[in-house]
């Protein structure tokens, strides 16, 4: 079930979402199936959890993916087997239709979990790979664009482009089109596509910081996920397109309406 | 050096571990990893204040749910006590206990304090406490056991609490009648006989063995009549012949059950005999009102100790009792809407605080428990007379 989207909508489902923000915990209770939340210890609980929410506190560790063995250094912590046994024993008895996170942090445990469920979710393989991805150095005189871009059966669609380091622009200002002239855009969006592709990400968000100059882009980062909640609250104010709510919706089938085709 | 850890096993609103401003989660000393409630059912109320950490919110009517969280937490965790001060935590808490060779009140114990029956059989084999006649009611044929000329008999859940699941009869017939709508499997019910008598309670901490304070009480009102509109409450006994014989039933059936560390609730009826005949006893603190009216006249918190103990932190009981005696009166949901007792009021009722419960009743007019109050209020006075004087009196005043 890893990475596919299947349709029959959210009512009787499970969502488990890992390290959620407060806005996207509230986005996620106005799905209309049953939240699950997986929070770094020390998360604001009284926040993030409604009435019926599910809620634990996991300290995931750098990479849950790995199953190795608990270590000294995660003497306090929960460690790799840890967050395995957290999955087998704590989610698994929720059934749960999705394992979800829209952060950098959350993605490569929320992707281990739903391949251990057998859950919808990102592929671990796309996640690592999108993390391994780039060359975070940049060069003189080089733009930096967050290229926010949502993937629906592996067709990649960049949502907005946003320079990084600048104040709030106009609308058009965030439309990739816009933001960079024609070759260069050629040049980001073969960029971007490339390495999704080569990710093979079948479906979600994906946050890439790219590097574009002299008519020539490159990946700088890459991560399944969205940006802050700030940044995507000012892309669905400026081009329509709410990254947290289809990041949320994918895996029951049930987007949300695009409102802007982009990309492409 | 990490500080130590415990688990804390609440089935309580988050908010009943506050109390005048006054956390008494042992926050500064210990790290706690709290497995709590449903927001909705209060799991998380007065949180903001008093955060924690490491949280483990869930459904916590299903056992399997909460035992596969609080393994998880154990198995993985530098945690080495477990804490639990709902009836329905504390077997739980015991269970984790001897899976993961913790230090506390093991499981064994735990059931001898939980399972009505069995705690009688064990106390039958001491010969610690009269007792009612009783059996297992693990089938209909069990009825014919009992001697039904000797009139009313009591049929009740062996784990049952806050007088919830259980039922007088007063022939074979309409025994039978009960039965027909239980589930009798999986050894859940007993029968025994009614003593009729007024009900007392005897509140006790224990520490390395020790019964290091005991308080005794007699309630207002039969805890199993609990209705709307209706009424509870509770008065300290002062009576230094009567709290003698309860010590000593208390000190009898706390040494048969085995407990080492922690507190409980003894009920026991005296009939009008003059007879002292035990009735059940829980392992953990007493419920309702009474840890307030223990507080106001004896300085600490009945609670906190339990907290403490399962820490494997000191307690400290206080000193000598406050001049004067306590109780309490709660008022059930029901009965009307004008209700209540101005602030003014208080100190001529001697009413030292009033306690108002959220989410009281089911929402359908009806009571849910005997501990289902609306309202209630602390009352101190110069003596037992004069405390059911007041008692008398916000009552009268209460309904407006």
């Amino acid at each position: 079930m890893v990475g596919t989207d299947t349709p029959g909508g959210t009512v009787g489902r499970t969502l488990v979402l890992i390290d959620a923000t407060v806005p996207v915990a509230r986005a996620a209770h106005g799905l209309g199936c049953r939240v699950a939340l997986v929070q770094r210890p020390g998360a604001p609980v009284h926040e993030l959890a409604e009435d019926h929410t599910d809620y634990y506190s996991v300290d995931f560790g750098p990479d849950p993916s790995a199953h190795a063995p608990d270590t000294a250094a995660h003497a306090t912590t929960a460690g790799p087997a840890a967050f395995a046994d957290f999955v087998q024993s704590v989610l698994r008895p929720l059934d749960p239709w999705a394992v979800l996170s829209l952060t950098g942090a959350g993605a490569l445990p929320a992707a281990t979990a739903a391949a251990l469920l057998g859950a919808v979710g990102a592929p671990v393989g796309a996640v690592r790979a999108l993390a391994a991805a780039g060359d975070p150095e940049v060069a003189a005189g080089e733009l930096v664009l967050r290229a926010h871009t949502f993937t629906v059966d592996g067709d990649h669609r960049w949502i907005a482009a946003v320079p990084e380091g600048r104040p709030a622009m106009p609308p058009e200002h965030l439309l990739p089109e816009r933001v960079l002239p024609p070759e260069e855009h050629r040049a980001a969006l073969a960029a971007l596509t490339g390495l999704l592709d080569a990710a093979a990400l079948p479906a979600g968000p994906a946050l890439v910081r790219l590097a574009v100059r002299d008519g020539r882009a490159r990946v700088l980062t890459a991560a399944h996920g969205t940006g802050t909640d700030d940044e995507n609250d000012l892309i669905r104010r400026l081009t329509g397109f709410d990254l947290t709510d289809h990041s949320l919706r994918w895996p029951f089938g049930a987007p949300a309406g695009t409102d802007r085709e982009a990309g492409r | 050096m990490s500080r130590p850890a415990a688990l804390f096993i609440n089935k309580h609103h988050y908010s009943h571990f506050s109390r005048g401003g006054a956390h008494i989660l042992p926050t500064s000393e210990i790290d706690i990893h709290l497995v709590t409630r449903y927001r909705a059912h209060g799991g998380l109320d007065g949180f903001a204040d008093h955060p924690l950490p490491q949280v483990a919110v869930c459904e916590t009517e299903d056992f399997d749910r909460w035992r596969d969280i609080c393994s998880w937490i154990l198995r993985h965790h530098p945690v080495d006590r477990v804490i639990a001060v709902h009836e329905r935590a504390v077997l739980l808490a015991a269970e984790m206990r001897s899976k993961f060779s913790l230090p506390g009140m093991d499981y064994e114990t735990a059931v001898r304090f939980r399972d009505k029956l069995r705690m009688k059989e064990v106390l039958r084999e001491a010969g610690a406490a009269a007792l009612p006649g009783f059996a297992a009611l693990d089938r209909p044929a069990d009825l014919e056991r009992m001697d039904w000329s000797t009139g009313r008999k009591v049929i009740k859940s062996r784990w049952g609490l806050a007088a919830r699941d259980l039922y007088m009869v007063d022939t074979l017939d309409q025994a039978r009648a009960v039965v027909a709508d239980l589930d009798l499997s999986g050894s859940h019910y007993e029968i025994e006989e009614f003593v009729k008598g007024r009900i007392y309670h005897c509140d006790s901490v224990v520490v390395d063995g020790r019964i290091e304070f005991s308080s005794v009480g007699t309630y207002l009102a039969d805890p199993a009549g609990y209705e709307p509109g209706g009424i509870f409450g509770t008065v300290l006994v002062d009576d230094p012949d009567l709290l003698r014989r309860i010590r000593a039933m208390n000190t009898a059936v706390l040494g048969a059950l085995g407990l080492r560390d922690g507190t409980t609730h003894l009920e026991l009826f005296r009939t009008d005999a003059d007879e002292l005949v035990f009735c059940e006893v829980a392992g953990r603190p007493p419920g309702g009102v009474i840890p307030p009216v223990i507080q106001w006249q004896y300085g600490f918190n009945i609670v906190e100790a339990q907290i403490r103990l399962d820490a494997g932190l000191p307690v400290t009981l206080g000193t000598a009792p406050t001049s004067g005696t306590c109780g309490f009166i709660a008022f059930y949901p029901g009965g009307g809407e004008a209700r209540g007792i101005p602030a003014e009021r208080f100190d001529a009722l001697g009413v030292v605080e009033h306690i108002a419960h959220h989410g009281a009743g089911n929402g359908r007019g009806g009571v849910r428990h005997s501990t289902d109050f609306l309202d209630s209020y602390v009352i101190k006075a110069p003596d037992g007379g004069a405390l059911l004087d007041r008692i008398t009196r916000v009552r009268e005043e209460y309904w407006q």
